[in-house]
């Protein structure tokens, strides 16, 4: 568990170097608690989440990184790999094809990645995955759509 | 003897450089244990017969780029080492990396020793002796396959060192017509006295005509047998993306000189020995691949350890022979 915050305290100093390489990812730890930490993210352009900004929350395993971090989104997301209600991801390198290799910002890019790319194949906002299988990607866009302008975009005036 | 003087100087400056080029020579060391190892799978393949200087004997092999290297490497390589010798900085590396691991030319159990060492120790014989005279034995060994030769005497040159022989230098060409010698009993396994071994000598180390500039074999006895294991791992590192990192991408610390030298899975993915220590405790899959560690490693570190001593030993003295 020494081992774990070590390696906490590194990836906390590279992300504080390397601010600007990134800038659609802004990660930031807790306070007081460095298991715990807060990302956001913007929706990568060209997609429905184009022009939100994605909060994602970190709950770190002591057994880090040889456990994969917990991560959810706060913000709400119309999106079959997340789950509507609890914002539980379904991505395999958070589940069963963790690396420790992997860092908190490399798991924000996936995380961009898997935005970008749906898996309507193993869903967990079934009403989003039956959208895209059933080939209506109009639907599924302007719902996502929708949602982002709802919950991930500052309110005007 | 002014081709040993000039020899002693280029060495000199080898060693200074070394030092100074000490990380590339890392690099360069993982590069070459590639071309090792894929080379010693091609003789491994052949029965340890088939000699490296005859490539037109070889069966048909399987891989075309590997025959290709296979084929051109003896000629190839003296070039390589000549060149390096005069010019760079980068050659002098690759010097230091070669004399940093005695495991370059550790032959698999069992295989004659010259079948496999044959082309890789023209390097390091060329070594030490100055330009002009690497340049005729050049074209001496277009003509003639001198590498048995020059192995023949490396290899009289361990023995030599080995046992306390009482022979003196000069009998030992003649001993090699004497059956019952013992060291003709042992040079028989490396096939071949032909008439040019009479100009060849075999130097005892504590010889007052030996050259300065000939290693000394003692020292090199002394290089412990753990670091084989490494090196050998070391070999996989086949991919250029995978070149070594300054620090271990698990844990972030800082490779240390063991860590750096550590290859546990194929796919070339290093890290510290500690996280790898955990991560064989946890779920043992590389970080790199995903795919479980321990087969691999351990048939790996098996054929090595497997390896008889004295084969061991007589393997790293050719290597750093020199000739006369």
């Amino acid at each position: 568990m020494q081992a774990s915050r070590a390696r906490l305290f590194k990836e906390y100093k590279e992300v504080q170097r390397e601010k600007a390489v990134d800038p659609d990812i802004q990660l930031v730890c807790d306070d007081s608690n460095i298991y715990k930490w807060t990302a956001l993210i913007k929706g990568p352009s060209e997609t429905p989440y184009e022009g939100g900004v994605f909060q994602l929350a970190f709950s770190i395993p002591e057994q880090y990184p040889l456990l994969p971090p917990q991560v959810r989104f706060l913000t709400k997301i119309f999106h079959p790999n997340v789950h509507f209600k609890t914002g539980e991801i379904c991505l395999d390198i958070l589940k069963n094809a963790w690396s420790p290799a992997w860092t908190l910002q490399s798991v924000c890019r996936a995380i961009i990645a898997l935005m970008a790319h749906p898996e309507p194949d193993s869903p967990l906002n079934c009403d989003s995955g039956n959208l895209l299988r059933s080939g209506d990607v109009r639907g599924y866009r302007s719902m996502a759509r929708m949602y982002t302008r709802l919950a991930a975009m500052p309110k005007k005036g | 003897m002014d081709s040993d003087d000039g020899s002693h100087a280029a060495m000199s400056r080898d060693i200074g450089r070394r030092k100074r080029t000490n990380r590339s020579a890392k690099l360069k060391q993982c590069k070459l244990d590639a071309r090792r190892e894929q080379w010693l799978s091609q003789v491994k393949s052949k029965d340890c017969v088939v000699r490296s200087r005859a490539p037109s004997d070889s069966p048909p092999l399987p891989h075309p780029t590997l025959s290709k290297e296979l084929g051109r490497r003896p000629k190839e390589e003296e070039e390589e080492e000549e060149h390096r010798d005069e010019v760079g900085l980068d050659g002098s590396s690759f010097h230091g990396s070669e004399e940093g691991s005695p495991t370059h030319r550790s032959p698999l159990p069992g295989c004659p020793n010259n079948s496999i060492s044959s082309g890789s120790s023209f390097g390091s014989s060329s070594r030490s002796i100055s330009d002009a005279e690497v340049e005729e034995d050049d074209s001496e060994e277009r003509g003639e396959d001198k590498g048995e030769v020059e192995d023949w005497e490396a290899f009289a040159d361990a023995l030599s060192a080995d046992e306390p022989n009482p022979n003196p230098v000069a009998t030992i060409p003649e001993s090699t017509a004497a059956p019952g010698n013992t060291i003709k009993d042992r040079g028989e396994g490396l096939e071949k006295p032909d008439a040019k071994q009479a100009v060849h000598r075999a130097w005892r180390p504590d010889d007052a005509f030996r050259p300065r500039s000939l290693p000394n074999l003692l020292k090199q006895r002394s290089f412990p047998a753990s670091m084989e294991r490494h090196y050998a791992a070391a070999g996989w590192a086949q991919h250029g993306i995978l070149s070594t990192p300054s620090s271990c991408p698990i844990c972030y610390e800082d490779l240390d000189p063991t860590d750096s030298s550590f290859l546990p899975c194929n796919c070339g993915f290093r890290l510290c020995l500690f996280c790898h220590k955990r991560i064989l405790e946890v779920d043992g899959r590389c970080p790199g691949c995903r795919k479980h560690y321990a087969p691999a490693v351990g048939g790996e570190v098996g054929t090595v350890r497997g390896m008889p001593p004295s084969t061991l030993r007589l393997s790293r003295s050719c290597s750093m022979s020199s000739r006369t």
